[in-house]
């Protein structure tokens, strides 16, 4: 596990749970419902160490909203939920019981849960730039369904690169329903390293 | 704007508004759709057209696209139309749309930006999507309705089991419509005996009779219960127990409830039977808390402690409550490789060989060291979830135990020093009893003998003899000065000058025996830690013994070379060899592979050599072919610096 500074992990622990913060606030005012989200856990592992925590933890049917990101730090935020998660989700959302259509993501599904994800990784993303003043240049955000390597675009990317992928378990409490998600955040071309430079230039 | 156009040729509705919310474009798609043209709203705040776009919660998700984030999403679900634009077929409906709100550099050096809607007309999708929603949910009904009526008849069925009543709300009060006959068997009332809700009460345990009241007036807001257990007094006062189900109907018309259908199954024997284990389960519990043990038993599958004894608390000292969720609690405050092997213990072994038996040591909060024994077996009766996954771990304190163990082994160890210093005893004996006796006898003919030449052979052999024995108790006080400690021994010495001292001593020695000796050394100093006397003693014989055992003729060679941190000195000779039987023994003391003590010494030459490598942290062994030759190869640490 890549290891942070005290300072480095309570400024990024702290600019995403702003972004969450911002993100279930809208989540509240759009819905009329009590949504929290909580960020429990934080980590930052590199390529090979994702392998390992993947061969231990990986989930075979698993849904994601993905936005891509360029410019001074590359890569990609994606929130990923199993397949369960994810339309517990769009029900709660919705007030309707969409389970009742089989286990394909209808279009409906899809789009309640790609508009949630969007909320909540804009609110990431966004207040990442936003503190750290960082001029990015965003894809349109996708909506996946694969396993969790290939949705994080990293199915083919060699050992040894300089990619660090920071993982925060963000857990949803929709009108007292707790449902897990987890927010990858990929960090291409050493970009992770520019990203931590940062948070020490502001000598919090 | 003009490279907006190409918006004119796509499916999609588009629109661009700049931050203070005016159309800046506006595509030939909305023109269709709602009617205003591009020249009606360009240049105009959307609100003008259509408020809700600029009410806060659209404009909050909006802000951050003027500002270059990422795009946002209006999905169909929960935004259905951001551009309402009725239905072909149905001027009320409005077409379902899916937009996304992306940023648009204004120019290319953009640090501003303006907001693109794009809006999929997704009506047709999602029409499809809630005629078949609409099919699974009458599909679903219609299940619901199949289970609805089995679960009926399950309550008929269970009526026909055993006693079922009816009671009708006539005038305010339930009266009794039928009963089946089943009842006078099990209450031994009879059907007149039964008249209203009121005499049913009254059979009802007074204990009870407050749980099924409570039952009654739920039901009359129409609530069907989920089944309750009760007891009755039959009529010759014993105690039965029933499983009841109450069932209100009620008049869809009015709503209200008009008749209770009542089932009762008589469940006195199983629960009988439950008291009864719960009467073993208690008496288990009694043994167990006043056992010296630590006992508590556990489920696999949920980590659920289901009991744990007193002493469990009083060993760990954590109050029993923080150990009931989780039956691996404690594993935490064993020692690392104690609490791996419960760990895989009640993982793997248990559950396959259905025994775990684990000994550890560790210190209690008191600092004590304590040796603890689990053994834990599995249990032979299923858990709720029909899983034989319960087990019993038993917990001692088995350090009394070991400590006695200990004192036994000690015991032990001591009475084979004993027997180790008593064979030796008897060795030594035997050594000076044989010079002792050629003295003897050498005296004694001394006395006897008048012939000078034969007196002066007597004496010769007296003396040698004496030489003998005072070898022997050099050899002998030099084995017990090298059981002392090594504290002494700190000095540095050369093997390489001390080789070359000895080859000077014996060179003379071996020609004399015919043999040709020879030592092969690097050019550099081999410094080691040590005692030179000592040294010089294991050496020398090694050497000796290589000259002893070589017929003349043969050839002695000391080679000595550096082997990274190590310097390996090999004594080789071509001498008689060594049987491979006696190889492993040549360095026991007074080991001889002679029996008949025909050649010279005691047997003690190796044994000494060897004790003095080892205590310079060296190392020796023996190599040999018989007729050939021995190789002796001692390795010792050197000194770098």
């Amino acid at each position: 596990m890549t290891l942070l500074s005290t300072t480095q992990e309570d400024t990024l622990r702290e600019m995403i749970n702003i972004g969450v913060g911002r993100a279930a606030g809208l989540l509240n005012d759009m819905l009329n419902k009590h949504v929290t989200l909580v960020i429990p856990e934080l980590s930052v592992l590199s390529y090979n160490e994702l392998l390992h925590y993947l061969e231990r933890y990986s989930q075979s049917s698993m849904a994601a909203v993905q936005v891509g990101f360029r410019g001074v730090l590359t890569g990609s935020a994606s929130i990923v939920f199993s397949s369960a998660g994810a339309s517990r989700i769009a029900d709660l959302l919705t007030d309707a019981d969409l389970s009742l259509l089989s286990e394909d993501m209808d279009e409906l599904r899809i789009g309640v849960l790609s508009e949630v994800g969007n909320i909540v990784l804009n609110g990431v993303v966004g207040s990442m730039s936003n503190v750290l003043s960082l001029r990015l240049q965003y894809a349109l955000p996708a909506y996946l369904e694969d396993d969790l390597l290939s949705m994080l675009g990293l199915k083919h990317v060699g050992q040894g690169n300089e990619t660090s992928i920071l993982i925060a378990r963000a857990n949803f409490s929709i009108s007292e329903v707790d449902i897990s998600g987890t927010i990858y955040i990929v960090f291409l071309d050493g970009s992770f390293g520019y990203l931590l430079e940062k948070i020490d230039t502001l000598g919090v | 704007m003009d490279n907006l156009r190409v918006l004119d040729f796509v499916p999609l509705g588009a629109f661009l508004l700049d931050e203070g919310h005016i159309v800046r474009f506006w595509n030939s798609t909305l023109e269709q759709w709602t009617g205003i043209s591009r020249a009606q709203i360009v240049g105009q705040a959307i609100g003008e057209f259509y408020p809700h776009l600029v009410e806060s919660h659209i404009l909050r998700r909006i802000r951050g696209v003027f500002a270059g984030e990422p795009a946002v999403i209006l999905s169909a679900a929960l935004h259905h139309h951001v551009i309402p634009v009725p239905l072909a077929h149905n001027a009320n409906g409005l077409r379902v749309q899916h937009t996304v709100v992306s940023p648009f550099a204004r120019s290319t050096d953009a640090a501003t930006y303006d907001a693109l809607f794009s809006i999929q007309d997704v009506t047709e999708s999602t029409e499809r999507a809630q005629a078949y929603r609409q099919e699974l949910l009458v599909r679903e009904q219609v299940a619901d309705a199949l289970q609805d009526s089995e679960s009926r008849y399950r309550g008929v069925s269970e009526m026909i089991s055993d006693f079922a009543f009816s009671l009708q709300l006539q005038h305010g009060v339930y009266q009794r419509d039928w009963v089946t006959d089943a009842f006078q068997y099990i209450t031994g009332y009879s059907a007149a005996d039964f008249n209203t809700l009121d005499d049913w009460l009254a059979m009802v345990h007074p204990q009870d009779t407050e749980r099924v009241l409570r039952v009654f007036q739920t039901m009359r807001l129409g609530w069907a219960d989920e089944g309750l257990e009760h007891r009755i007094l039959t009529r010759n006062g014993d105690v039965r127990y029933l499983q009841t189900y109450y069932r209100p109907v009620v008049d869809m018309q009015r709503g209200d409830v008009v008749r209770i259908l009542g089932a009762a199954q008589d469940v006195t024997h199983r629960k009988r039977t439950e008291d009864a284990l719960r009467a073993s389960e208690e008496r288990f519990r009694q043994i167990a808390e006043n056992l010296d043990a630590l006992v508590y038993i556990a489920d696999l599958e949920t980590h659920e402690v289901l009991y744990s004894n007193r002493m469990f608390e009083r060993f760990f000292e954590i109050p029993r409550s923080t150990f009931l969720h989780n039956h691996t609690v404690f594993a935490s405050m064993l020692p690392d490789d104690a609490r791996q092997a419960l760990l895989s213990g009640l993982t793997e072994t248990l559950p396959q060989t259905r025994k775990l038996d684990l000994t550890w040591q560790m210190e209690t909060s008191r600092g004590q060291g304590r040796w603890l024994r689990l053994r834990c077996f599995m249990v032979n009766a299923p858990n709720e979830h029909g899983k034989m996954s319960r087990y019993v771990g038993l917990m001692d304190d088995i350090t009394e135990q070991k400590h006695a163990n200990e004192r036994e082994f000690a015991l032990m160890l001591e009475r084979e020093q004993v027997q180790i210093l008593s064979a030796f005893i008897t060795d030594v004996t035997h050594e000076f009893r044989t010079p002792l006796s050629v003295i003897n006898n050498s005296v004694y003919l001394l006395g006897r003998n008048q012939d000078n030449s034969k007196r002066e052979s007597y004496i010769t052999l007296v003396q040698e003899q004496v030489n003998n024995i005072s070898q022997l108790v050099d050899s002998l006080v030099l084995m017990a000065g090298l059981e002392s400690s090594v504290q002494g021994d700190m000095e540095r010495v050369d093997l390489h000058t001390l080789l070359e001292t000895i080859s000077d001593q014996i060179h003379h020695k071996a020609m004399l025996a015919d043999l040709h000796f020879s030592v092969n050394m690097p050019p550099v100093p081999l410094v080691v830690r040590g005692r030179v006397t000592y040294l010089w003693q294991a050496f020398v014989s090694l050497v000796d013994n290589a000259l002893r055992f070589t017929p003349s003729g043969g050839r002695v060679t000391v080679q000595a070379q550096v082997l990274g941190e190590h310097v390996q000195v090999e004594v080789i000779d071509t001498g008689r060899g060594i049987a491979p039987e006696n190889l492993p023994r040549i360095f026991e003391r007074f080991y001889r592979e002679d029996h008949a003590h025909s050649t010279p010494g005691f047997g003690l030459g190796l044994a000494i050599a060897r004790k003095i490598i080892e205590r310079y942290n060296g190392k020796i062994h023996a190599e040999s072919e018989l007729n050939k030759g021995s190789r002796f190869v001692v390795v010792l640490p050197l000194l770098t610096n």
